[in-house]
């Protein structure tokens, strides 16, 4: 049975991944706070990835459906852990900013306690439509 | 702007406040600092360093927004720029057995004076508890509105 | 004492705003339980749509207030309970109705 393969879910089971992901680097970060020269980490979304460069994709003008697309097939990974690179120094080649890392903190929570309340609300509905409201 | 644009306002409100802080801590602490950079064959005291604060709107999303004549840009929150040397003269003490005396036995001090820094310093401490309080206040609002429906 | 005279009913019915009972024949009776049906399958159909897209946005961070995601998704489950509670009330009608002993 497909119940569970429409878009929605898969959008919300991977941004639950995605969330995960952050929090462990988030962890990271404010556990590397004072150690030198360690670059702070920051997670990279997959729809964020997508929107930056969606308006620079360029994609093929096909007369047959046999020609191939471009662009490769996309990265199946809903999250991107990449170095944060546009912040200051400190005197110990340190970048980690605590506020800026405890503020995300804070946001990753809600985040995922929004997903978690959505995913519950579209269960709760299928097993009202399954179970006829009894 | 996403359900977090509050939190990047205080977060970066934070930032600022306590990068301000450092600045005023490295000032107090070079209150008598007489040898601070080598220029030109000789020693510059120390000189006070001064944050400059800007909103952060640089991004293209804020140009967009006021070509299109919107008012809705709440704008993202503020940035230091840069940090600046204070151009203010140097405070002259005779002192003439002083290793820095100059000819006439004036030592250049650094143009710092405690009693600004003091108040600096107060002025980004509760402005960094106010943020803070800011921030929570977002989050409580945050949480609250993720009970909508239940009980 | 004074005669106190009664309007006659028509202009009763024109202060209340009331109009006569009119009796629907058998077939127009279908047709408006069709019609009715088929809006609230649609209602809940829209509201579903409009839940899914607001959890869209959410989920891929986009512009939308979190109050507003919250509300659509309680609105779109609250419709959907709504009609399958009616829907239950329907069938419980029809088989109570096949029950009688003619």
């Amino acid at each position: 049975m497909r119940i569970f393969s429409n878009s929605t879910q898969q959008l919300l089971e991977q941004s639950l991944n995605a969330a995960s992901t952050r929090q462990k680097t988030i962890a990271d970060n404010i556990a590397n706070v004072d150690t030198p020269n360690y670059k702070a980490k920051k997670t990279v979304f997959r729809h964020q990835l997508h929107n930056a460069i969606e308006g620079q994709q360029l994609n093929a003008y096909r007369t047959d459906d046999r020609h191939f697309e471009f662009g490769g097939k996309q990265n199946s990974q809903a999250a991107v852990v990449v170095s944060r690179t546009n912040s200051m120094f400190n005197h110990n080649g340190n970048n980690v900013d605590i506020e800026h890392e405890m503020a995300e903190m804070a946001k990753n929570q809600i985040y995922y306690n929004a997903l978690i309340e959505r995913l519950n609300g579209r269960f709760n509905s299928l097993k009202t439509v399954i179970g006829g409201g009894k | 702007m996403t359900i977090f644009h509050g939190f990047n306002i205080s977060s970066s409100a934070l930032t600022t406040q306590r990068l301000r802080m450092d600045v005023v801590a490295s000032n107090m602490a070079n209150v008598e600092t007489t040898r601070g950079k080598f220029v030109n064959g000789e020693w510059q005291p120390y000189q006070r360093k001064m944050v400059v604060i800007q909103p952060n709107e640089n991004r293209f999303s804020s140009h967009l927004a006021k070509a299109m004549g919107r008012t809705d840009n709440l704008g993202n929150g503020v940035k230091v720029s840069k940090i600046v040397d204070d151009q203010s003269p140097f405070k002259l003490v005779y002192q003439p057995d002083h290793p820095d005396a100059n000819a006439e036995g004036f030592v250049r001090l650094p143009n710092i004076d405690p009693l600004k820094e003091m108040v600096d310093m107060m002025s980004a401490t509760r402005s960094y508890e106010a943020n803070v309080t800011t921030l929570n206040a977002t989050k409580n609002m945050l949480l609250k509105a993720l009970e909508i429906g239940k009980g | 004492m004074e005669r106190v005279s009664y309007k006659p009913n028509s202009v009763m019915n024109n202060i209340i705003g009331n109009q006569p009972i009119k009796k629907l024949t058998p077939a127009e009776a279908q047709t408006s339980f069709k019609v009715a049906l088929n809006d609230a399958l649609r209602q809940v159909n829209d509201a579903q749509h409009a839940s899914t897209i607001a959890t869209e946005k959410l989920a891929r961070g986009e512009k939308i207030d979190l109050h507003n995601v919250m509300i659509t998704a309680q609105k779109a489950s609250i419709t959907l309970q709504a009609t399958v509670e009616v829907r239950n009330k329907v069938v419980e009608a029809y088989q109570e109705i096949m029950r009688m002993q003619v």
